[in-house]
């Protein structure tokens, strides 16, 4: 294994890095750290809207990312996204508009590293190859056989060994911790769209700092870099699958640059005033993010129907005590008390949908907050 | 750098082409074939042709008494089984072709001409025993197992002498003279099945009700009801002949085999007997097997229903698993003749098993069957006249029809048994 052959000087002068003064702050409610344009700005915190921004000492590169992907997503399109995306869930709570969202929105940029890099070694491997096998349903059906034949696909697995020279370019790896899930959620970037870095970027948009250096990142790097090399191995024994893949490698000449990916940040607040922070990817205007339901407003719903089924149901007893003197009381009786049984059966729906579907919104959440760790 | 110098090739790998510039493959070699070699069985002590002998269990050298034990491993049920592959099955459908193969006779040199069908040898010129090599793993359709002769030639003549000498409707000379002269030891291919077959059956199944009328007469009256069900079948090596030279019929009455002796496959197993390569192709052995297969699961479905009535029967079968081998299993066989006709007997080489065909005394059969019938007629007879001048003829003629229907069907049985001895 051989790391970056060259330290990656670090700086705690953000005073005129990346072409332009830069200062570095972070929210003491969400913890996360950003790049900020000018200093002494005030700022909310693009993740979790807390103003409690402070500066904040940050490890950076000396040297200003290499290359950025711009916004491609427009705010105008940003908005009506929102829109459907608020409409997937009822009784939302009062602060999920799409208004308050889209006057939310912060441009940020995520960190990235592109390595580039040579794998030379030697590896072994099982490799998998389909190959199909003719097998037949028989049915019996008046008094004659009839044949269904069926083509099913195997793996046969053999062993293959050999050597490795390869020169793999661009290879993502993170330069943050939670990359990963952003990427899941989001989708990927295509960085075929990347420009030279501009410092004028930075006019309206935030920078988020990296958690991760190169040195920090390589186990990540190595990995990925194995990754493709497996992938190539197997495509040059023509095998369709591998397993057990070992391989034993000098990685030479490796190359870092930073690359930064437009996302847009906004949040919005529970009913418990706990941000929740969504995500829009700046290319394609894909949204991530929990879409919670109010418990409270469902609460509220479940008791109003219960009230009304508890009168319905009174007023079908008085029915049928009436009864006794208006025997035409009976028939009101009885349909009082069905309209009673289906307002109870609706007053239970509401109590129970923003349970059941905030349970399932948890998974969602991306990057979690104190304050939203602390109820979900 | 230094990786790829000190990396050295696996041993028994070779390289295979890469499809990506900057990678090497390298792959295990695969096992040497033999194409097509003779092997001849010369005694390393006097020169003299050698051959398997069952009692040494190994090659033996008739003249001087050398022996060697032949190795090779019994691997039983878990012998080796192939899939039914695309590529295999698109092999097999070519099967042997009509071709000869020729060979040159490592031991005098002559020019031998074989059949494609035929395994193993003796050189018409200096009579030294050859054993076909064709071995080739990638060869996946031939025999690459196989059950050892386990009976004696010696012990063949009496096991069929006794055969020969049973049953009352035969001629009775078959029992004293010696009509068979010689007994041949051959190994016949046949290919062996598996499957595994998940079942499921749907019928309408009438259960009987008994019912009575408002006069107090019974009646049954059958209730219909839809019924369904599922039965799982484990068929494990299902035999089935590869050559059409030898009766099938005859075959068939040999099994079972103890596939618990199945062997791999050794040259030295086949040295002076004879061999026979299939002729039957593995897809259409694989249809005949799949077609008593079927017939398996439709009898283990219908065995769910505890009726005798039941319509609209429908199945399925899915069949998993499957799996064949080919294998040589010994048999010997003899003909003989009798009355200017010629009739084959085989002995199971491994469990000594006989069958074939016996000649039958007619006249012996059509005096036992008369002897069946003749009781219900004659009381039928006597009873008729009888039932004219009264009511006593109803007995007679009653008992007489019961008797003529037990005779009839113990006529047919014997007459089928009888033909039966006679088919080929």
């Amino acid at each position: 294994m051989t790391l970056p052959p060259e330290p990656i000087e670090i700086t705690q002068d953000m005073q005129n890095i990346w072409g332009r003064p830069l200062a570095a702050v972070g929210c003491t409610v969400c913890g996360q750290a950003h790049l900020i344009a000018e200093k002494g700005a005030t700022y909310t915190c693009p993740n979790c809207g807390s103003a409690n921004m402070e500066p904040q000492p940050a490890m950076l590169r000396q040297e200003p990312p290499e290359l950025y992907l711009p916004f491609a997503e427009s705010i105008t399109n940003a908005k009506q996204k929102l829109m459907a995306f608020r409409k997937k869930v009822w009784f939302a709570p009062d602060d999920f508009t799409a208004e308050n969202l889209d006057s939310r929105l912060t441009a940020v940029y995520l960190p990235v590293w592109l390595i580039d890099c040579t794998v030379e070694g030697h590896w072994k491997a099982e490799t998998g190859f389909n190959y199909q096998i003719k097998s037949s349903q028989e049915n019996f059906q008046s008094g004659d056989w009839h044949t269904k034949e069926i083509i099913k696909t195997r793996v046969r697995w053999e062993p293959r060994a050999g050597t490795i020279k390869r020169t793999y370019n661009n290879v993502s790896v993170p330069a943050f911790n939670g990359y990963a899930k952003f990427v899941d959620e989001l989708g990927k970037f295509s960085l075929d769209l990347a420009t030279r870095y501009d410092s004028k970027i930075l006019n309206n948009s935030l920078v988020r700092i990296p958690d991760l250096s190169p040195e920090n990142a390589w186990p990540i790097a190595k990995d990925n870099l194995d990754k493709l090399a497996r992938h190539d191995c197997q495509k040059a024994v023509s095998a369709d699958h591998s397993r057990e893949f070992a391989i034993q490698a000098a990685y030479t000449n490796p190359n870092w640059t930073q690359l930064l990916l437009p996302v847009y940040f906004t949040w919005y607040t529970d009913e418990n005033n706990a941000p929740v922070p969504i995500y829009i990817h700046g290319q394609t205007g894909k949204i991530a993010g929990a879409c919670l339901s109010s418990q409270r407003k469902g609460w509220k719903l479940a008791g109003i129907a219960a009230l009304i089924a508890a009168g319905l149901f009174l007023l079908s007893l008085l029915s049928f005590a009436g009864a006794a003197l208006l025997p035409f009381l009976s028939i009101l009786g009885v349909l009082l008390a069905i309209f009673a049984f289906l307002a109870g059966i609706f007053a239970v729906f509401p109590a129970i949908y923003p349970w059941q579907w905030n349970r399932q919104q948890q998974e969602e959440i991306i990057v979690k907050t104190p304050a939203n760790e602390t109820h979900s | 750098m230094n990786n790829l110098q000190n990396w050295n090739i696996p041993e028994h790998f070779h390289q295979v082409p890469s499809q990506v510039e900057g990678i090497t493959a390298f792959a295990p070699k695969p096992v040497q074939t033999q194409e097509h070699s003779l092997r001849t069985y010369q005694c390393p002590s006097c020169g003299a042709s050698t051959k398997f002998n069952v009692a040494a269990a190994g090659i033996a050298c008739e003249h001087c008494g050398y022996t060697a034990a032949t190795i090779s491993d019994i691997v039983g049920r878990s012998a080796a089984e192939q899939e039914f592959t695309l590529a295999t099955l698109s092999i097999a459908e070519q099967g042997w072709g009509v071709e000869r193969k020729t060979l040159t006779c490592e031991n005098c040199g002559a020019v031998i001409s074989l059949p494609q069908d035929v395994l193993s040898s003796s050189c018409s010129f200096c009579a030294s025993h050859k054993v076909n090599l064709s071995t080739a793993p990638d060869d996946i359709l031939r025999p690459k197992f196989l059950i050892p002769f386990k009976i004696s030639p010696d012990k063949i003549r009496s096991l069929a002498q006794a055969w020969l000498g049973k049953g009352w409707y035969h001629p009775p000379e078959l029992a004293s003279n010696s009509l068979i002269q010689k007994f041949n030891g051959i190994y016949l291919p046949y290919w062996t099945f598996d499957a595994q077959i998940d079942a499921a059956w749907r019928a309408q199944v009438g259960h009987e009700r008994t019912v009575r009328d408002k006069d107090g007469n019974s009646r049954t009256v059958i209730d219909w009801r839809w019924e369904k069900g599922q039965a799982h079948l484990n068929i494990d090596d299902l035999p089935l002949a590869a050559t059409s030279k030898i009766s099938h019929h005859l075959l068939a009455k040999l099994l079972p085999f103890q596939f618990q002796a199945l062997t791999a496959y050794s040259p030295d197993f086949l040295a002076g007997w004879q061999a026979l390569n299939f002729n039957i192709t593995l897809p259409d052995a694989w249809e005949e097997a799949k077609q008593a297969m079927r017939e398996s699961a439709q009898q283990a479905c219908r065995s769910q229903i505890h009726s005798a009535h039941v319509r609209n029967f429908s199945m399925t079968a899915d069949f998993n698993d499957e799996a064949w081998r080919c294998i040589l299993l010994p048999v010997y066989l003899a003909v003989y003749k009798h009355e200017g006709k010629v009739f084959q007997v085989m002995v199971n080489g491994q469990t000594g098993t006989v069958s074939g065909q016996k000649p039958v005394a007619w006249w012996k059969v059509w005096l036992a069957i008369t002897a069946m019938l003749t009781p219900g007629l004659a009381l039928g007879l006597i009873g008729f006249p009888l039932l004219l001048l009264g009511g006593a003829g109803v007995i007679l003629i009653s008992l007489g029809f019961i008797l003529l229907v037990f005779g009839g069907a113990g006529a047919v049985i014997l007459y089928n048994h009888a033909a039966d001895s006679e088919r080929a």
